[in-house]
């Protein structure tokens, strides 16, 4: 996928649990969970909002664009 | 055939229909699992005795008031002939009563629900064209030890056949519905 999902990042930024994430933005830790690692088909705005509140970022900082070739280089390495 | 895994996601009724979803779940799998077990009995019962079967089976055959044979070995193959479409029957019953079953336990728009709507949509599609095949059949066998020149083959179409298919393909129809609502509800649950 060439959107990729750094909310990991920006969690160990605020040195924040994705359990306490999960709890303030109403949703489980589990889809916290399947959100860092990309497996989810979207995000509501709404979702979204909650996290950029919480962890106080924009969504740039969660959602990142990057053609194929190098999320296969960074595999890679 | 087993539903594959793949399609065992499941989504669970919540809110006002629930309760009755739940309900007419439970009701129509009892309601299943009685028709089925009296379908089989009565079938049993009708072809042990002769007189049952010139009362129930022969008018419905069109054969016309020939003589009929009532011995035991055309008894048993009767019975045989007409567990044909009965089995399919059974096989759509058994669909039915998994997929109330589903609904008994609130599960709704998971993935096996159209694969089982479908299957009791070929099913009925199935028992439309087994019916007349069996009626025939079942003419033949009770005929067959007549003297040359009286044994009959009669081919019988009934509007209830005709209305069995279309039922059939009305069932598949919804199962394919069903099938587009339940990738559309899975699509939703992988959204956060």
């Amino acid at each position: 996928m060439t959107i990729v999902v750094n909310l990991d990042v920006m969690l160990a930024k605020r040195k924040m649990r994705s359990k306490d994430l999960a709890e303030r933005i109403g949703i489980t830790e589990q889809n916290v969970s399947l959100l860092k690692s990309g497996k989810v088909k979207g995000v509501r705005f709404d979702t979204l909002e909650k996290i950029c509140e919480t962890l106080q970022c924009q969504p740039g900082d969660i959602l990142e664009y990057r053609p194929d070739g190098d999320v296969i280089r960074e595999a890679g390495e | 055939m087993t539903i594959p895994a793949t399609l065992g996601t499941t989504a669970t009724v919540d809110g006002e229909h629930a309760h009755a979803l739940r309900r007419l779940g439970a009701g129509m799998c009892c309601a299943v699992a009685i028709g089925g077990a009296l379908a089989e009995i009565a079938l049993a019962w009708v072809w042990l005795f002769p007189d049952y079967v010139t009362a129930y089976v022969v008018p419905h055959l069109g054969l016309g008031g020939a003589s009929v044979s009532m011995d035991g070995v055309t008894r048993a193959l009767g019975f045989a002939v007409s567990m044909l479409p009965l089995s399919v029957l059974f096989y759509a019953l058994h669909q039915a009563y998994e997929l109330f079953d589903g609904y008994r336990l609130g599960r709704i728009l998971n993935a096996s629900a159209p694969v089982r709507l479908r299957r009791i949509g070929f099913a009925m599609l199935a028992l439309a064209l087994l019916r007349p095949l069996a009626n025939t059949l079942l003419g033949l066998v009770l005929t067959a030890s007549n003297p040359e020149g009286q044994r009959i083959l009669a081919i019988q179409l009934s509007i209830d056949d005709y209305m069995i298919a279309i039922f059939g393909g009305l069932i598949l129809a919804i199962g394919h519905a069903m099938a587009e609502a339940a990738r559309i509800a899975d699509d939703h649950r992988q959204i956060v």
